[in-house]
């Protein structure tokens, strides 16, 4: 018998004012999964993230995440969200890494990422700080524990931002176009970090990118984006080279000759 | 009598005015917060209430609000001397202007900071006290510091309900001696020092909570 999917979205509908971002998504994602969402602006992709992090409410569909609804149908079309204490025990298993790093400005690198684990977890500073101080190590940041954020380039905060992420030791972590607000000479130290937590953890990974030679090297399937649906959804190397629709086939040659 | 002589005569005037600017700046501090935050609140009930008190005393003249609270209450049963309806009124009269400053800042601190925290599974509560409201402290200081000016210079009119404050010691010393221009120069004076000395503490405040900003790496 397969595994239960880690997150599960079914026939997942959500608008924004008048419009419809997502029209009946449905995305499986299996435990320890390397999961690449590519597709044009405004398909959708930040908010499905969005919706997976509890930031976004939905109209209807059936989410699940590491076996408990987020957001549970009646069966009649309506559903509801995960309340209190379930909702805050789904939102531990996940984490994010947002485009525009959104560090806390008025702490340091260190107390950036201790912050969570200190007052959300009730951790000791001490035991904390310790691991904290590997991660920063671990994302080329050793040296920069006392710095604060308005201090930092783009890619360091990035990697404070990720490093921020990881200790709390979330299942499914979630990356959304971490590197397209960089300068291009740093979004390669930040996908080298991002590429050592996909190669050396077994966390469920979520990425939005446009980077599709990343994708190509990490992914375990890439997942075409299109109008707020999933148009195709393959291992990289098929979708990349015999994509089967019209619009991605577009798509590719758009990011591949840029 | 000599300049320093009428100086002298001012000082317990002094020592009133001071107590109750300090007093009701701290009185008006934890209003701003409370009625500020209620505002923001999700009970609608909190809501509404912060909004009757911001807009009644920020509809109100506080020379008004004064005179109900120091002539109008005893009617009511309500007597408060009038050291405490000085400290009290102008409290809650500059604590309702500060509870708009605090929404403000709050509302100013950038969404994101909010998903962060969420993404990091922080309560709403623990958010605000820890992630959003160091930020919004920021942006609160400088219009802290001219409310507090303004408490400072709304003083004067509690001579008007009875206590001997710097402005009151002034018309009675001016009414004793008749050398209008001088007394009033130097309580002129000591107004303005006042206020400076308020303004540099706020300023140093403010240094303090941008260190890390402005200035780097704290060691
Ligand atoms: N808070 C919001 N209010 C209104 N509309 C929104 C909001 N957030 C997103 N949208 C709209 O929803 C649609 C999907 O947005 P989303 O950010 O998910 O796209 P995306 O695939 O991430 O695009 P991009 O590659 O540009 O980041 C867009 O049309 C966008 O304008
Ligand atoms: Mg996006």
């Amino acid at each position: 018998m397969e595994e239960a999917p880690i997150v599960s979205m079914q026939d997942v509908r959500k608008r924004f004012g008048g419009l419809d971002v997502l029209c009946g998504l449905d995305l499986e994602v299996s435990r320890g999964q390397k999961r690449v969402l590519i597709g044009p602006s405004g398909a959708g992709k930040s908010t499905v993230l969005r919706i997976l992090m509890t930031l976004e409410d939905i109209e209807s569909g059936a989410i699940r995440i590491d076996g408990e609804y987020l957001w549970m149908p009646d069966g009649e079309g309506k559903t509801t969200k995960a309340k209190g204490e379930a909702l805050r025990r789904i939102r531990g298993k996940v984490g994010m890494v947002f485009q525009h790093f959104n560090l806390f400005p008025h702490m340091n690198v260190l107390r950036n990422v201790c912050e969570a684990p200190i007052h959300v977890l009730g951790l000791s500073r001490k035991s904390v700080e310790e691991r904290a101080l590997d991660l920063l190590d671990r994302v080329g940041l050793g040296d920069k524990a006392s710095a604060y954020p308005a201090h930092l380039s783009g890619g360091q905060k990035q990697r404070v931002a990720i490093a921020r992420a990881l200790v709390m030791q979330p299942k499914v972590m979630l990356f959304d176009e971490i590197t397209s607000a960089l300068d291009p000479e740093l979004v390669g130290e930040v996908l080298g970090v991002l590429k050592d937590v996909a190669l050396k953890t077994d966390i469920t990974m979520l990425i939005v990118t446009h980077e599709i030679g990343f994708a190509k090297e990490i992914a375990d399937r890439v997942a075409y984006v299109d109008a707020g649906r999933i148009l195709e959804d393959e291992t990289p190397e098929r979708l990349l080279r015999n994509p089967q629709h019209e619009r991605t086939k577009k798509f590719l040659k758009t990011v591949l000759t840029t | 009598m000599d300049t320093l002589e009428l100086m002298k005569n001012l000082l317990p005037g002094l020592k009133i005015t001071l107590v109750i600017t300090l007093s009701s700046a701290l009185l008006a501090f934890v209003a701003a917060f409370a009625a500020g935050l209620a505002r923001l609140s999700k009970v609608r009930l909190l809501r509404a209430l912060a909004l009757v008190y911001i807009d009644f005393f920020r509809g109100t003249s506080a020379l008004v609000q004064l005179f109900w609270a120091y002539f109008a209450l005893p009617l009511l049963g309500i007597e408060l001397n009038a050291m405490t309806v000085g400290i009290v009124v102008l409290g809650l009269n500059i604590g309702a202007y500060g509870a708009e400053v605090v929404r403000g800042a709050v509302q100013a601190v950038p969404r994101n900071q909010w998903d962060a925290a969420a993404a990091l599974n922080f309560t709403h509560a623990t958010a605000m006290r820890r992630i959003i409201l160091p930020q919004a402290l920021v942006a609160m200081l400088p219009p802290f510091g001219n409310l507090l000016i303004e408490l400072l210079k709304s003083t004067a009119l509690v001579s008007l309900i009875t206590l001997s404050d710097l402005t009151f010691e002034a018309q009675v010393l001016r009414a004793s001696t008749l050398r209008s221009a001088e007394i009033f120069i130097i309580v002129l004076v000591i107004y303005f020092l006042i206020a400076q000395a308020l303004n540099q503490g706020v300023k140093m405040i403010e240094k303090r909570f941008t260190l890390g900003r402005d200035y780097g790496v704290i060691e």
